[in-house]
């Protein structure tokens, strides 16, 4: 599994990082910060959830 | 000449809990003539527009949350108060009981709570909404996940009410305030020693946060006893004005009312509508780490600006008949509320909240008929320049 995320899109409402405490993250410059690319399948769920939450669609989910 | 600067909005203390009572008006007049407002009296500068609040969440090099969120109110462990890294860590552990996930876990003690809650006012010749729902539900689904035994939890619902005077600022930290803040800490340390000595095997919300780490680094007790605290203040009374608005706006509004009744799939932009036009925190600050010019005035290094969230949910450069209460308003075209902040500090507790304010809308709409005022009787509202709500909302139920 994959996190795929468009940086472009990312207008940091942190909906994901709500979703997702173990996937993302901030910077200290407050940018995005992605801390696992290639999550185990046992953290699905939990990017579905933030996939879902995004309100600007920049995080889709790779096989 | 339009006089465009009326003398009654001339040196607005914004920390007085009256000025935000009715205060759409002068809301109004800030969005459209002084988008950038220096309030003498406390130091602090307002912002109202919607774009200028994004904006300044969303520079959060400029605008730290470190020096304090609410004037002359010194900051604290909590994670409220912390800035990037740290912040970015805090958080991670406090949210490790607040995932969508855990929420989801959440929904079926929540609906038993508003069914009981909504069979004991049926049995009512006369309710109060605030005391008999919208207070009682987020009371009891936080005490539930803390595990506070049921013979303390009128007295911490007392406790809380007091802090969140305090939160207006210096001026409103009575003696009352801070005794019930001192019987808090003790409160807090008494649930801490019985979790450590059972083990921290338990599921309470509390034994997460102790149990809960991120590369090694697990909360102190200070951040602890402040994340709790924050968990109370921002879960309990927000909750509480978000049910209780949301169901004073629909008890005028029998056609929206009974749309939901018919369609309870309208339900969760309803939701959205209540938690945008109620608008419980009337603001946050943040303080300028360098001179920052905007509107042609600059906020010096140093200096707070409070972002006040009702106004921008109220601005008319993005929503449309924004006085309007529409359960029907399409947030996709016109722009999500900012009623829960945004960036890194948006609100963690926003999906339960919007979990308790649809289960009551659920649960009002199927069994209740319609709600009115008695007559002789009226409606009473905190007065509190940090969260705003119904303090009483006597009702009528009609059963259906």
């Amino acid at each position: 599994m994959k996190i795929i995320f468009d940086r472009d899109k990312c207008k940091l409402h942190a909906q994901c990082r709500g979703a997702a405490p173990e996937l993302f993250s901030f910077a200290p410059n407050g940018t995005l910060v992605i801390l696992d690319e290639n999550p185990p399948e046992e953290l699905r769920e939990a990017l579905q959830d933030a996939v879902d939450a995004c309100p600007e669609q920049a995080i889709s989910i790779g096989d | 000449m339009e006089n465009k600067c009326p003398a009654k909005f001339h040196n607005v203390d914004f920390c007085a809990p009256a000025t935000h009572d009715n205060p759409y008006e002068m809301y109004d007049h800030f969005l459209e003539h002084e988008p950038l407002y220096f309030d003498e009296k406390n130091g602090v500068w307002e912002v109202f527009r919607y774009d200028d609040i994004v904006t300044i969440e969303r520079d959060t090099e400029t605008f730290i949350n470190g020096e304090g969120a609410r004037p002359n109110i010194p900051p604290d462990p909590g994670m409220i108060y912390q800035d990037g890294e740290q912040h970015s860590k805090q958080r991670a552990l406090v949210s490790s009981g607040f995932t969508p996930r855990q929420m989801r876990k959440m929904e079926d003690r929540a609906r038993e709570i508003v069914t009981e809650l909504v069979d004991i006012m049926l049995h009512k010749d006369e309710v109060d909404i605030v005391e008999d729902l919208a207070a009682a539900l987020p009371m009891r689904l936080i005490a539930d996940m803390l595990g506070i035994p049921e013979e303390k939890r009128a007295s911490v619902q007392q406790w809380i009410n007091q802090i969140m005077i305090g939160g207006c600022g210096p001026d409103y930290v009575t003696d009352e305030v801070n005794d019930a803040f001192e019987n808090f800490c003790m409160h807090h340390e008494e649930m801490y020693q019985d979790r450590i000595s059972a083990g921290c095997k338990g599921s309470d919300l509390l034994t997460i946060w102790i149990n809960a780490e991120l590369n090694g680094e697990k909360l102190d007790e200070s951040q602890l006893l402040f994340e709790h605290v924050l968990l109370n203040v921002g879960g309990a009374e927000t909750t509480r004005s978000a049910i209780a608005g949301g169901l004073e706006r629909l008890s005028e509004d029998p056609k929206q009312y009974h749309a939901l009744y018919e369609d309870s799939s309208l339900i969760p932009n309803a939701v959205e509508e209540i938690i945008r036009w109620v608008c419980p925190f009337v603001n946050m600050y943040r303080t300028a780490t360098r001179d920052y010019e905007m509107h042609g005035k600059v906020i010096k290094e140093g200096q707070m600006v409070g972002l006040t969230y009702p106004a921008a949910n109220r601005d008319p450069r993005k929503y449309k008949d924004p006085h309007t209460f529409n359960i029907f308003r399409d947030f996709s075209k016109e722009a999500k509320h900012l009623s829960f902040g945004l960036g890194p500090h948006f609100c963690l507790g926003a999906s339960l909240a919007r979990l308790e304010v649809r289960l009551s809308l659920e649960e009002m709409t199927a069994r209740v008929k319609s709600l009115r005022i008695p007559e002789g009787k009226e409606l009473e509202y905190v007065s509190s320049s940090f969260t705003r709500g119904l303090k009483k909302f006597p009702a009528i139920l009609e059963a259906r």
